[in-house]
């Protein structure tokens, strides 16, 4: 869920990807000035002309790092993988007949150890946390922090702690905030962001 | 060059979305957060099918799915897995207390992909 998100895209900025390739380029450049055959060196910026009319767009490296991930090619989402699959995993659910927890356009965040959210971070970090349905929701621990001898426990979770997780979807959102019942969102909104 | 109909691509699946919908309902409450005015709307009921989607969001450039021998929709029509039953079955077994240690890799990979 989280890498295939509009957010996750936004990390791939033209200017960044643009710098990248520029520099591999310019190192490239560096080593045609040390030959001497003036058709090797005609050669060598043909290639590196049609580098610089093909530098790749945002979505270009976004779709292809998802490709990639489905055809188990991916090194950064393997390792990640990797350390998910050994976290703790715990299941929230309200202890309260009435509470519900909420989603958005970009479920699921990060809490490092000074308890800062984060959208993604697996540094330093103590939980993940996304709601399933507005009745239940999965914690993924980081077993450095949190010990467990059950790799799956359920926890019933009461009307602050609730609040407090579905506060953490709140600020990790893009732009809009999702539940099932209207009244219970418009008491979390003017609950979270009185002034707005 | 493959060519193909402009489609609706949801970045939050609509199988997710479903279990924070309005009971027996795929339409769900939602409030946006207006930077220019700095407020919230107020909340209005959406089918689950007209939020968080971009036209052909996942479809790869035709010269790269062409070079790859790959269909331009080969993201959306299968790296997605967890859609189709996946997301569902661990809402039910989660609910009755059911999610065994051989699923941990699925619910890792569902959360982070």
């Amino acid at each position: 869920m989280k890498s295939r998100n509009p957010r996750f895209r936004k990390g791939y900025t033209q200017e960044k990807i643009n710098e990248q390739y520029i520099k591999s380029i310019d190192e490239f450049n560096s080593e045609i000035e040390k030959i001497d055959n003036p058709q090797l060196i005609r050669r060598a910026k043909l290639v590196i002309n049609y580098l610089l009319s093909s530098i790749p767009k945002p979505k270009e490296l976004h779709n292809n790092s998802i490709l990639r991930l489905h055809s188990n090619d991916n090194v950064v989402f393997k390792s990640v993988l990797n350390r998910v699959v050994n976290y703790n995993i715990v299941i929230y659910s309200p202890k309260e007949k009435e509470d519900i927890f909420i989603t958005t356009d970009a479920p699921g965040y990060s809490v490092d150890k000074n308890k800062a959210f984060f959208d993604t971070k697996y540094i330093d970090d103590l939980y993940h946390f996304i709601p399933i349905s507005s009745k239940l929701a999965l914690g993924f621990h980081n077993p450095e922090f949190y010990e467990s001898t059950n790799r799956i426990s359920y926890q019933k979770v009461n009307s602050e702690e609730i609040f407090q997780l579905n506060y953490g979807s709140a600020v990790n959102r893009t732009a809009n905030i999702y539940c099932s019942n209207e009244n219970t969102l418009n008491e979390f909104i003017n609950k979270v962001f009185p002034e707005k | 060059m493959q060519y193909i109909k402009m489609e609706n691509q949801h970045y939050v699946p609509k199988s997710y979305l479903k279990h924070f919908s309005v009971s027996d309902s795929e339409e769900i409450f939602a409030t946006q957060f207006f930077e220019a005015g700095n407020k919230w709307s107020q909340p209005k009921k959406y089918h689950i099918n007209s939020i968080c989607f971009h036209g052909d969001f996942y479809n790869l450039d035709s010269r790269i799915a062409d070079y790859h021998k790959l269909n331009i929709d080969v993201i959306e029509r299968n790296a997605f897995w967890y859609e189709k039953h996946f997301i569902e079955d661990i809402v039910e077994k989660a609910d009755k207390q059911l999610l065994s240690v051989q699923e941990i890799p699925d619910l890792a990979f569902f959360y982070s992909v």
